[in-house]
């Protein structure tokens, strides 16, 4: 029994020291278990390092504060910590840092980043910004100032010849090419330009559309457009300076273009009816235009009405002007039918400047004549020379009204002789009204009645430019006869001249406001009623419409006519209709 | 022809030899439990104070997010600024420029902090400068950065 008692005795101690052996074992292998998981944990921190892909996608200037847009294209969470912000213009060089705390979640942005920090900015400075997120990842940029980049730039002029009057576009495209920084602030473009004329409203660009200032990413290109429309003499070119607000010295673009009227643009132009745009198509001939009282008088009372030719040259050599006759028509069957009256005191009259006394007359009942063959009035190419004077109306023999007849113009030129009918007035039986439409320099209306402000034409309007018309519509007798409220004063503005609503200047006896209408085929009308009755004491009275308007660009001279006329009737007892014309020519100038 | 033995005296020798083996495989083993439990013990303190380093230096982290050059009137500086991105804190135990020992006065920075360590140095513009930091670990991050 006794025997192998020790080797039980030492076989405990050894299975003791065994089982101590092998806890120690085990303890071991957890050992290496927890250095194993710290590898794990740090390598998995590492891949979710790497899986953080913060970049910075915009930054800017805004408000004085940066704002930086930040992307995060990794699938993992970022969270940025901090930001650096070194101002690379400052001397020395200074860095300031900022505690953030803004998460970026995985294939998301944060926008507005560093709007919160106490950073003042400026859009003159350049900046190197860096984000550090908080497993150490880092985005770094900079932000440049406009002025220390030269940006890629173009200008296009659309259409590169461009019609006087119309408009011309501009488009601009500017390019950031810069991979590596950022513009500091949106880009305000600018564009500036020089003319080959003289500055004044025939020479110069009116800006209809213009482009607001944008922010030009990294890699992106922005497009501007202006639109200006033109006003300058043919053959004029406009230099186009583009550039952006503080940009670098030398970082512009310019294009020019070429102010032209094309020949399509005018024969189309020129075709127009001849009654607004005088020109030389088919014969060398003076052109006729007239002014006419209707209805002119009876006066008793010496009230004299204007009449009035026009003698419009629309040839490149000089016409020269011998007689000039107004003449009324043929229902005037009866001598006794005095509408120009030559018995007794011969017809009286006034004369109206340029032409002087001794050259008017009436060489006959209903005829007046202005005269002067040994001298005749020279009309310059593509100018006009008015011939006007106040008559006196005869008086009728019959027992009725004349409420309408003919009234023609005949002209004895170096070019030829030529009529011009078509035109009528009327006369009454009785005292009546003289009512006359003419051009003025006045809105004075006891001024305008006087002859030396009296104008059939008007010369030297400069092309393209602004001018103002006076138009007074009169009643020239001096019975108690007048125009009725309610006529209407009516200016055919042609086609070329731009007039609005608020070019009506003055319009004093006039119903507010007269009223300006456009037609589809460019040209305009205005209309003025008369407020009250006019002329309805024993004397002459006229009321005046005063308003301006933009010439057309012409190439060379050329001459429009406004057609103006009065639409109403009388206050006498035979209410007749008052139709008084002027047609008026306008010399416009390059 | 038959011995007479004794019979108190039968067996006493193996009875003594048996408790000398019984006694000295006792003391044998208890030697052997003894010193056993006593190097295990000093080898698993060890152990386990190395394992404590290395899994401390393995979950510790940091990375150098800027190094700054400036002056002052007197003299020239760089400033490192560092951040904690590890699970334990670090102590920073030294700052090489150039592989020069800039700084070595330690700074303990915790979890998820940042700690910035400014010290002189020379350094000239516009050229890079070799940032060595190194932690008490042994962890380190060495960058240049253009000064």
């Amino acid at each position: 029994m006794r025997r192998g008692l020790a080797t039980v005795v030492g076989a405990i101690f050894m299975i003791i020291v065994m089982i101590g052996a092998l806890n120690v074992t085990l303890w071991m292998l957890q050992q290496q278990d927890r250095v194993g998981q710290a590898m794990v944990e740090k390598t998995s921190g590492n891949l979710d390092r790497l899986n953080e892909k913060i970049e910075i996608a915009n930054v800017r200037i805004d408000g004085s504060k940066l704002n930086m847009t930040v992307t995060n294209n990794g699938g993992q969470p970022a969270k940025l910590k901090s930001l650096y912000v070194v101002d690379e213009t400052a001397v020395p060089r200074q860095q300031y840092r900022y505690d953030l705390d803004i998460p970026v979640d995985g294939r998301d942005s944060a926008k507005n980043v560093g709007q919160g920090v106490p950073f003042t900015a400026s859009t003159t400075s350049l900046y190197s910004v860096k984000l550090v997120t908080e497993s150490g990842n880092t985005a770094a940029s900079v932000i440049t100032p406009v002025s220390a980049v030269a940006l890629p730039m173009s200008l296009y002029v659309i259409p590169p010849t461009v019609t006087p009057g119309q408009n011309v576009t501009l488009l601009y495209t500017v390019t950031n090419d810069r991979a590596d920084s950022h513009i500091a602030a949106a880009v305000t473009p600018q564009v500036s330009y020089s003319m080959g004329c003289s500055p004044g409203p025939g020479c110069q660009l009116t800006q209809y559309v213009a482009p607001s200032s944008t922010v030009i990413n990294s890699g992106t290109t922005a497009l501007f457009k202006w639109v200006f429309k033109v006003d300058a003499p043919d053959n004029t070119t406009v230099a186009f300076n583009a550039t952006i607000a503080n940009a670098k010295p030398g970082n512009y673009v310019i294009e020019k273009a070429r102010a032209k009227l094309v020949s399509a643009s005018e024969t189309s132009f020129y075709s127009e009816s001849t009654t607004t745009i005088i020109y030389s198509a088919l014969a060398q001939k003076p052109e006729l235009f007239l002014i006419v009282p209707s209805p002119f008088g009876e006066d008793p009372d010496d009230g004299k009405g204007l009449w009035g030719v026009m003698v419009v040259n629309p040839t490149d050599a000089p016409i020269e002007v011998s007689r000039v006759i107004i003449s009324a028509g043929p229902v005037i069957t009866d001598r006794t039918e005095r509408i120009i009256d030559n018995n007794g005191t011969p017809c009286p009259r006034t004369p109206i400047n340029p032409t002087p006394a001794a050259e008017w007359s009436c060489p006959e009942e209903n005829m007046i004549q202005w005269r002067d063959t040994a001298s005749p009035e020279v009309v310059q190419p593509r100018s006009v020379v008015p011939f006007l004077a106040k008559y006196e109306p005869g008086t009728l023999g019959g027992g009725g009204d004349d409420p309408a007849f003919l009234i023609s113009a005949s002209v004895f030129s170096s070019m030829g002789q030529f009529t011009k009918s078509g035109y009528s007035t009327g006369m009454r039986n009785a005292a009546e009204a003289i009512g006359n439409v003419y051009l003025t320099d006045t809105t004075v209306e006891a001024t305008a009645l006087q002859s030396n402000h009296m104008f059939g034409s008007m010369t030297g309007v400069a092309s393209g430019g602004e001018f103002t018309m006076h138009v007074a519509m009169a009643d020239l007798g001096r019975n108690t006869a007048g125009i009725q409220a309610g006529s209407k004063l009516i200016v055919n503005v042609p086609k070329g001249f731009t007039i609005e609503q608020s070019d009506i200047l003055s319009w004093t006896g006039f119903d507010d406001t007269p009223t300006v209408t456009p037609f589809t085929d460019g040209s305009s009308q205005i209309q003025a009623t008369l407020t009250n009755d006019l002329g309805t004491s024993t004397s002459e009275a006229a009321r005046i419409l005063k308003f301006r308007a933009d010439a057309p660009v012409v190439p060379e001279k050329r001459i429009y006519i406004f057609f103006t006329l009065v639409h109403g009737q009388t206050t006498s007892g035979s209410n007749l209709s008052v139709g008084a014309v002027g047609e008026f020519p306008v010399q416009i100038v390059p | 022809m038959r011995k007479y033995r004794p019979r108190g005296r039968r067996g006493i020798g193996t009875v003594v030899t048996s408790v000398m083996l019984v006694s000295a495989v006792s003391l044998m083993g208890a030697f052997l439990v003894s010193w056993s439990s006593s190097s295990f013990a000093t080898k698993q303190v060890g152990v386990s104070e190395e394992i404590d380093d290395r899994v401390n230096q393995i979950s510790e982290g940091f990375i150098v997010e800027d190094v700054w050059f400036f002056t002052n009137s007197t003299s020239s500086y760089s400033k490192v600024t560092v951040r904690n991105t590890g699970d334990v804190a670090v102590t920073i135990s030294h700052v090489y420029v150039n592989n020069t020992q800039a700084w070595n006065a330690g700074k303990v920075i915790p979890r998820s902090e940042v700690g910035t360590i400014t010290f002189e140095t020379l350094w000239s513009a516009g050229s890079a400068q070799d940032v060595w930091v190194k932690t008490q670990r042994g962890t380190e991050a060495k960058q240049l950065w253009r000064s």
